[in-house]
């Protein structure tokens, strides 16, 4: 604090002008000591806070690849995630995506950017589902794929729809607004697709119109 | 009974034209291979449609192509349409040809189609009624019977039944 009785010497020589200067200076300089009081313990707070949840929240979070978790405005980014899990009766899913931002309000919410699922749909059928823009609900593992998705099955079939509903636990999807699928054996263009029982039965309503190729 | 040559032949006549149906909705069954089609349906193949309220399309696995394990998808490549059931109200027309009867099968496998219940068959203005229809899918062959007994009303100056 040795400022402080430098200028204190000055406002001897001064007489009356210099007390009132050296009172004004005194007084800045308890202001900015109690600022000070204020502003540190607040800093070194934040830095604990940060050090805690780079360390804890790894453990916290089920991705298996942690790589390039980045903290933003609208959530903890994780780039290039990927999310593996069961869908009931030991068929496997696994979800991919180039982003997925977890929104920090609401941690079980996740949207996904260039998503890929790969789900085992049940008698060694596979479907692919690839969707631009998606959020996925990790508690309830439902996922709402918009703008687009594309279904591929492993026996040749593509379907692509307007939007769909995933719901991985029951191995059942919804899809509405437009779907076509194509096959070797022909298309098929609806109004809206439900998918249950592991695909082994779909239903398609809103209008229906199928070409059925010959058999080969 | 009574039998004329119809264009109904072109009903899965050969197996390398599409088939096109359309409906209000469909749902597929994979574990039975049935596909169920229910609404102002429509099957259409070459000059040949049928139109009823419900559909139901059979799939039997095709000889030829290896099968695969487990059951088939269901529009998977080994699979090709063995019959088509439609039930409630049947309207079947090809090339000026009209028939129309309660229910009616088409089935690819034996190459026969019929229509049964309160069939009517109109051809170039002649009308026959009677209790079933079976066409013959390859020679297109109608054979009309009844019951009690066919009627058949032919116009005058209508084309003579070939």
């Amino acid at each position: 604090m040795t400022d402080a009785s430098a200028t204190f010497s000055y406002a001897d020589a001064t007489a009356d002008g210099g007390r009132h200067l050296e009172q004004r200076r005194a007084r800045r300089h308890t202001r900015r000591v109690r600022r000070l009081r204020v502003v540190i313990p607040i800093v070194s707070a934040i830095i604990a806070l940060g050090l805690t949840a780079a360390a804890v929240l790894p453990k916290l979070l089920p991705f298996s690849a942690l790589a390039g978790l980045s903290l933003t405005a609208d959530g903890l980014v994780m780039n290039s995630p990927r999310l593996a899990g069961h869908l009931g009766e030991g068929r496997r899913y696994e979800v991919v995506a180039d982003r997925a931002v977890q929104s920090l309000l609401n941690p079980a919410r996740l949207t996904l950017e260039g998503l890929n699922a790969d789900l085992d749909m049940g008698n060694d059928q596979r479907v692919t589902i690839h969707g631009n823009e998606a959020t996925y609900n990790t508690s309830t593992e439902v996922l709402d794929v918009s703008e687009g998705v594309s279904l591929v099955s492993s026996d040749g079939n593509e379907a692509q729809l307007n939007a769909a509903t995933v719901f991985l636990r029951e191995g059942r999807v919804e899809g509405d607004g437009g779907i076509e699928i194509t096959s070797p054996r022909g298309h098929i263009r609806a109004g809206r697709i439900d998918i249950t029982e592991g695909g082994a039965r779909i239903r398609m309503t809103g209008g229906v119109s199928i070409v059925i190729n010959p058999a080969p | 009974a009574q039998t004329l040559q119809t264009g109904f032949a072109d009903f899965g006549s050969d197996q390398n034209t599409p088939i096109e149906i359309e409906a209000d909705a469909l749902e597929v069954q994979d574990k039975s291979n049935i596909a169920v089609f229910t609404g102002n349906v429509t099957v259409r193949q070459k000059e040949a449609s049928l139109q009823t309220s419900r559909l139901t399309v059979h799939y039997a696995a095709n000889p030829q192509a290896p099968r695969t394990d487990g059951d088939a998808p269901a529009t998977p490549q080994n699979q090709r349409i063995s019959r088509l059931e439609a039930d409630g109200k049947v309207l079947l027309t090809a090339n000026g040809q009209s028939a129309t009867g309660d229910a009616g099968t088409v089935n690819f496998d034996d190459r026969t189609l019929a229509l049964n219940g309160n069939v009517t068959l109109s051809q170039d203005g002649n009308v026959i009624t009677g209790d079933t229809i079976t066409v013959n899918l390859d020679t297109g062959i109608a054979r009309v019977e009844s019951r009690s007994r066919v009627r058949v009303l032919l116009s005058p100056g209508g084309a003579k039944s070939n």
